[in-house]
């Protein structure tokens, strides 16, 4: 267990900066070196994207510096610790597996190496490629131990609902290794993903991004259903930039049909929304901005959020709003969950351990 | 407390049942395998005539992709929402403590009575 003293020392945790590549050439000496070729000296690897773009404000450079995001962002709003999360979130749905997964592995060496070792204040995620979830075991088992890295991530976008069985190893390799899953959006559309709405592609980008808590809907109830709590009792799921509204809506939902139509899936043994309760989490960016903070208040109650609300900036990606303004109307009762305790309970000992 | 003896056994066969009035409510009989049990028509959802539903059985509580189909015969389902409930305690599959109201049955001289 943490020691509270070291605990009640932390001011923040961020569990989501998006570091940059800036420069590829400096990743490729990484990439295993029968597919290094194909990672470009600047422009980097050939990714399918979605054809959305924010028409805001460009990604700072310095958000490509490990030193310049520890002065200019984490010093200034007394961060003490943050989690780092890239910016290749449309991994997982590359068309060609194998340069994925070599990717991934370049990419999780240089975090080590370029952000992670020579600062206390980041840590890392194993990015993994789950359309081969052969490889993404494989990697998670390369990783699985080292401290520097504190969980296992991969992109929402997917050709497939996380619950189905082909998926599963890559949940047993987090758990063998005592590490969280997270998922982020940001690939949906983009490559061999499903559409990124459940009707279809949608035509820009306000409305790509707005309708992408879809994505987690799938996934949850895939999850749920498919029995993944049952067979991984002990697998956290963090679920990256969805909000949390929509939550008791797909609970409640789900636990009304469950009562229902529990003979199809015999093995979901406790009302859905146990499960979700018990075993997912979500981030604060970007919270909804409720008209009325009573109507946020109402929702972190429903949503358990003393337990299952994490701070998070997504650094440098302050399209929505300042993420600290974002947390501004959260009872005072769950700032300090929000902000540290529930990131030390959901990471455990590993996010304070040295970085080697 | 009354006793009212509501059928005749031969009158509810293995696998049927009677629906009678008692006291201002439906009452609904069942003979299992030659027990009886008697059961309020009326589901605690939202209070259909849970006793007319079909009589069936349902997958057991398994290991994940296992399916163990059991209690055939002895599993209640609701005809609006499919609720289910083991006729033995009225009892729902999901939550035991979600339960449709039963009454003691008693079996003396060929006859069946149910204490309300």
């Amino acid at each position: 267990m943490i020691q509270p003293a070291v605990a009640t020392r932390l001011r923040a945790i961020d569990v989501d900066v998006h570091h940059q590549i800036a420069d590829w050439g400096a990743v490729a000496p990484y990439v295993p070196a029968g597919l290094r070729w194909r990672i470009g000296r600047k422009d980097g690897p050939p990714l399918a994207r979605h054809g959305f773009k924010s028409i805001g404000a460009p990604v700072p450079a310095a958000a490509s510096d490990p030193a310049l995001v520890q002065k200019e962002y984490l010093g200034p709003r007394g961060v003490d610790l943050a989690i780092l999360t890239g910016s290749l979130l449309s991994l997982g749905v590359q068309p060609n597996p194998d340069l994925a997964a070599a990717v991934a592995r370049g990419v999780n060496d240089w975090t080590l190496d370029t952000w992670v070792r020579p600062f206390a204040c980041y840590k890392g995620s194993i990015l993994v490629a789950q359309q081969d979830p052969q490889q993404a075991v494989a990697e998670i088992d390369r990783l699985g131990d080292d401290p520097g890295m504190v969980q296992v991530l991969m992109g929402s976008a997917s050709e497939a609902p996380f619950g189905r069985r082909g998926y599963h190893p890559i949940y047993e390799a987090c758990v063998r290794h005592g590490l969280p899953l997270a998922l982020h959006i940001g690939g949906e559309g983009a490559g061999i993903s499903s559409p990124s709405t459940a009707v279809g592609h949608p035509t820009t980008y306000f409305e790509w991004y707005g309708s992408l808590p879809q994505s987690y809907m799938g996934h949850i109830m895939s999850m749920v259903t498919e029995g993944v709590f049952e067979r991984f009792p002990t697998l956290k799921v963090i679920l990256y930039d969805g909000g949390v509204f929509w939550l008791p809506h797909v609970m409640w939902r789900f636990d009304k049909n469950w009562k229902a139509q529990r003979s199809e899936t015999p093995w979901v043994k406790q009302p859905p929304s146990r499960y979700i309760l018990e075993h997912f989490y979500s981030t604060t960016y970007p919270l909804e901005a409720s008209p009325e903070p009573k109507y946020l208040h109402q929702v972190l109650e429903m949503i358990e959020a003393d337990h299952t609300l994490l701070f998070a900036s997504s650094y440098p990606n302050w399209e929505l709003g300042d993420p600290f303004d974002m947390v501004r109307d959260i009872p005072e009762s769950l700032r300090e969950h929000v902000m540290v305790d529930t990131a030390l309970a959901v990471y455990g000992e590993r996010l304070l351990a040295p970085n080697l | 407390m009354a006793k009212h003896v509501v059928a005749r056994t031969e009158e509810i066969p293995p696998g049927g049942r009677k629906i009678v009035r008692l006291e201002g409510r439906e009452v609904g009989i069942f003979n299992l395998d030659g027990e009886f049990y008697a059961l309020k028509n009326s589901c605690p959802h939202q209070a259909a005539r849970v006793c007319l539903g079909r009589i069936v059985g349902t997958t057991l509580p398994s290991n994940v992709y296992e399916f163990q189909y059991g209690q055939e015969g002895r599993i209640l389902r609701c005809p609006w929402h499919s609720w289910e409930y083991d006729i033995r305690t009225g009892e729902a599959v999901f939550d035991k403590s979600v339960r449709v109201v039963s009454y003691a049955v008693e079996i003396a001289d060929g006859e069946v009575a149910v204490t309300i």
